[in-house]
């Protein structure tokens, strides 16, 4: 008798999926939103479709609305045609429906736990789901408590976050904003721990289930060449851009609560950070990548008040033209109030003080209404060290850069010097360009499908865990202290289809930088 | 800016000469180069060489390129075997861009030959292929893996990609397959579009023994029986299956062929394994004749005895859907599954996308071959 049985199935090996996930009930709180709707069902049904879910899923929503399961799994079909990224097939579908349910009540309804206690042990007989439970909290922000608070309440968390107790594991998903302030977000946090355990907790980032952010993970510690030259000796900055073309898009008053600040830079800008700047880890899990990953955002010091004032710009952007045709200022979006105070534009510098960065800026901008849609981070190497090639023949030579280009035209680029051909030395930058797109033609899958699965396999490597939210925000809000002593700018500072606010500019040039052209 | 540059440029009945082709592509690239706003970014992942003997296979395996090429942007190159002499044909293929995505670019060489010149066709495939890039080498139809020329296209290629449902004798040839494997000693890595068709039968009986409650019943497993299909055209895919997933099965979980064979009828096939002293009795069933060529896999079934328990694991399929029927004692769990049939190119996508070795395959392999070895010694082969 092989004793190995005992520990993991020899008939998993080397099937795509080595770790699998366990069959388990999802739960969907806010089953009937938009998140639910356009990402997590059609999420669902692609992994179904490139059986990548295990058999015996099931799907329970969990809303308001009165719909009875026959209606949700009719508007679950009716999503999935429109959202899901591989093609209809009816059979896939007919897999699915099986195990979807509905339990119509409000999120502080006592008895609405306990019909949910009741559906999900009836597709335990049914499906082999064995206790497994995975809780996704699709809902405003506002619900997070009272739904964590019933689920304890009504005995519906049970076993761990990875266990292999007879009882099955449970599991929560928590969507952003974990808080809008450190004293927020460690509210929260107290929440969660008073009914789950921290490695039962999956704090989603959909920005860390994008294949391109996880390439810089495999950039770096993939390839021999790179990891030598990324450190203070060899680099000069990094610039972490995050552009965006479109307004506020009628979320006027979510907006007007957090701002480009808390909006962009508190979660995906630091993650992104993170992975740019973390050590090698260990070992490629959950406990060894976020080690690394917090131990970057605490040696990222809280501002002062002053600092504040010297390494941060904020802008509100007014009326322009973006693609030549003409866009309201930010005060002027439907939902937004006249008067608004709030940034839609932030230019940061950030030092991360340990022994690979020290003196190294990372210079982070994030703004709406800009003239491109570009997500990239920029790597600026320090010149040579001794110029060979007189002015005149080297008048164009640049420094070398390392472009990560997160979206669109994914993928990496190297700016360096070439000779031009001819007579003399002359010296021109080119470009050495790889593009996801031309070198792979297959479409990349969708974050959800990504972190879902992670979810459902206990794999929390691309969540975040309590402390690296909490440093994150314990910047945060060192910045948004620094504003409130600061008069605040003249907005609108920006005029929309353009770069952001003149200080942003001022912000690079006078330490003789500049930002990188999108 | 030149001409627009159209989405399939093409020459024809050119020279078997290798600068006269490079130096035609490199003109055509640079061709589009000008016509192309901003320039033209194009990249190759691989050089992809196609061995094309058998006559009437070409259509299929030109639809099937242009929908793999998409994805990995490729130089193709087919070495034909034709009555005429030596003569080369190229072709530059364009997918525009379409929803975000930026334009593919990828090439394709033809190099026709006789029988006698292919060995001539195949060292300039050999100098055609794209420097510093894998070769990966697929072999549509049936193939003659004892011969000398499969041996030339392996030394040229990194990776070999067979369709065991094509061969006319499975067994016989897997075992071939087997015995090259060895051959190559690691240096080239061999799969099968036929072992990737079994994917999902793999895993909905992998997902059986998941729950370490269930999994204690793979110690005690005591048969296996196995359902295939059989095509009315006499295409052996179903049976090419049944013996891979029989191997896969007893080679993941260390059964040895045993000395005795119990017997073999036009639709049953029994056979006996030792497992560390048990036997397992294992029944290859054709069930069904299917009208097309679209033959496979219909069920399959273990069944063990543990702890006073018994365990009975079946996998039924009824076209695209399937039945997954656990039943341990007296507790039964049925699950509706989807058992969709992938296309060629789908199948070959994934292959070219998953370059390397694949061991579970090769261990299944080593296990066919054994198979064969006892089949030499008490009856005709198939």
């Amino acid at each position: 008798v092989r004793a190995l049985l005992s520990v993991d199935n020899p008939l998993r090996e080397g099937l795509h999926a080595e770790t699998v996930a366990d069959p388990c009930v999802v739960v969907i709180f806010g089953a009937t939103g938009d998140l639910t709707h356009r990402k997590l069902l059609p999420a669902l049904y692609d992994l179904a479709a490139e059986q990548r879910l295990p058999t015996g899923v099931s799907v329970v929503g969990f809303a308001r609305r009165p719909f009875t399961d026959e209606q949700f799994q009719a508007d679950a079909a009716e999503t999935i045609k429109k959202f899901a990224r591989n093609p209809f097939q009816e059979a896939t579908l007919e897999g699915l429906l099986p195990g979807i349910r509905y339990v119509q009540a409000s999120f502080d309804q006592t008895d609405g736990y306990q019909q949910l206690a009741a559906v999900c042990a009836e597709l335990d007989r049914e499906r082999g789901s064995r206790g497994n439970r995975l809780y996704y909290l699709a809902t405003a922000p506002t619900a997070f408590g009272v739904i964590i608070e019933q689920l304890g309440r009504a005995g519906l968390v049970e076993g761990r976050g990875n266990g292999r107790a007879p009882g099955g594991w449970t599991r929560i998903v928590v969507e952003k904003p974990f808080g809008h302030d450190l004293a927020s977000a460690q509210a929260l946090n107290e929440k969660v721990a008073a009914v789950f355990q921290e490695d039962q907790v999956y704090r989603i980032d959909h920005y860390l289930g994008k294949d391109t952010v996880q390439n810089i993970l495999a950039f770096r510690f993939a390839n021999g060449i790179f990891e030598s030259l990324w450190n203070r000796e060899h680099i000069d900055h990094l610039q972490i851009t995050v552009a965006e073309t479109l307004g506020v898009e009628g979320r006027g008053p979510y907006y007007e609560e957090s701002g480009a600040l808390r909006d962009m830079v508190a979660n995906h800008m630091l993650q992104v950070l993170s992975l740019v700047a973390m050590e090698p880890p260990v070992a490629l899990d959950a406990t060894a990548v976020r080690d690394e990953k917090v131990k970057v955002l605490r040696a990222i010091h809280p501002m002062s008040p002053a600092e504040v004032a010297r390494r941060t710009v904020r802008g509100q952007y007014g009326p322009g033209a973006i693609d030549g045709q003409p866009v309201p200022g930010f005060r002027q979006e439907e939902r937004v109030t006249p008067d608004s105070t709030v940034e839609t534009y932030v230019a940061l510098k950030l030092l991360v003080d340990n022994w690979r960065w020290a003196g190294v800026p990372f210079y982070l901008r994030h703004g709406k209404r800009l003239p491109k849609r570009s997500t990239e981070v920029a790597v600026q190497f320090k010149p040579a060290p001794q110029l060979l090639f007189g002015q005149g023949d080297s008048a164009a030579l640049e420094p070398n850069v390392l472009y990560l280009r997160v979206q669109p035209n994914e993928g990496i680029a190297l700016r360096f010097g070439a000779k031009v051909p001819g007579p003399g030395m002359q010296i021109r930058s080119v470009m050495m360009d790889f593009g996801f797109g031309t070198a792979f033609g297959r479409a990349p899958a969708d974050a959800y499908e990504r972190l879902l699965l992670d979810a459902m396999q206990g794999d929390a490597s691309l969540f975040i865990r309590r402390d690296e939210a909490e440093s994150a925000w314990r910047l945060i809000s060192s910045i948004l202290d620094g504003w409130q002593h600061q008069p605040l700018p003249n907005f609108p500072n920006y005029e929309a289809g353009t770069w952001g606010p003149k200080a942003a500019l001022d912000l690079l040039a006078r330490e003789g930088r500049s930002w990188a052209r999108l | 800016m030149s001409e627009p540059f159209d989405e399939r440029v093409e020459w024809r009945d050119l020279p078997l000469d290798t600068s006269t082709l490079e130096e035609r592509l490199a003109g055509c690239w640079r061709q589009a180069a000008e016509s192309v706003a901003g320039g033209l970014l194009r990249a190759s992942s691989l050089t992809l060489l196609v061995p094309l003997l058998e006559e009437g296979l070409r259509e299929r395996v030109s639809d099937m390129l242009a929908q793999v090429a998409t994805q990995d942007p490729c130089r193709v190159i087919l070495v034909v075997q034709a009555e005429a002499e030596p003569r080369a044909s190229l072709a530059a293929h364009l997918r525009p861009a379409s929803g975000g995505r930026p334009p593919i670019y990828w090439e394709e060489i033809c190099l026709e030959a006789p029988g006698r010149a292919l060995p001539r066709a195949l060292s300039a495939a050999g100098a055609l292929a794209l420097p510093n890039l894998p070769v990966q080498v697929w072999w549509p139809g049936d193939a003659d893996l004892a011969g000398p020329f499969f041996q030339r296209v392996a030394e040229i290629g990194d990776r070999i990609i067979v369709d065991s449902g094509q061969f006319v004798h499975p067994l016989t040839g897997l075992g071939q397959y087997a015995e090259r494997m060895e051959d190559q000693r690691g240096t080239v890595s061999c799969v099968d579009l036929n072992w990737r068709r079994l994917q999902t039968w793999r895993i909905l009986l992998a997902q059986f023994f998941d729950a370490p409650d269930d999994r204690a019943f793979l110690n005690y497993l005591d048969s296996m029986v196995v359902g295939y299909e059989r095509a009315a055209d006499g295409s052996p895919r179903g049976y090419a299956q049944a013996l891979l997933l029989l191997a896969w099965l007893a080679s993941r979980l260390g059964w040895t062929v045993a000395a005795e064979r119990l017997g073999r009828s036009q639709d049953l096939e029994e056979l006996v394994f030792d497992d560390g002293g048990r036997w397992v009795r294992v029944e290859l069933r054709r069930t069904v004749t299917t009208e097309s060529g679209a033959s496979g896999l219909t069920s399959a079934e273990l069944r063990a005895m543990h702890d006073g328990q018994s365990g009975i694991f079946s996998v039924e399929r009824n076209g695209w859907q399937g039945t997954s029927t656990a039943q341990v004692g007296e507790a039964r769990r049925e699950l509706v599954v989807h058992l969709p049939p992938n296309s060629d190119a789908d199948l070959l996508r994934a292959e070219l996308a998953s370059f390397g070795r694949d061991r579970i395959y090769e261990d299944a392999l080593g296990l066919i071959r054994a198979l064969t070895q006892q089949a030499a010694t008490t009856s005709p082969l198939r």
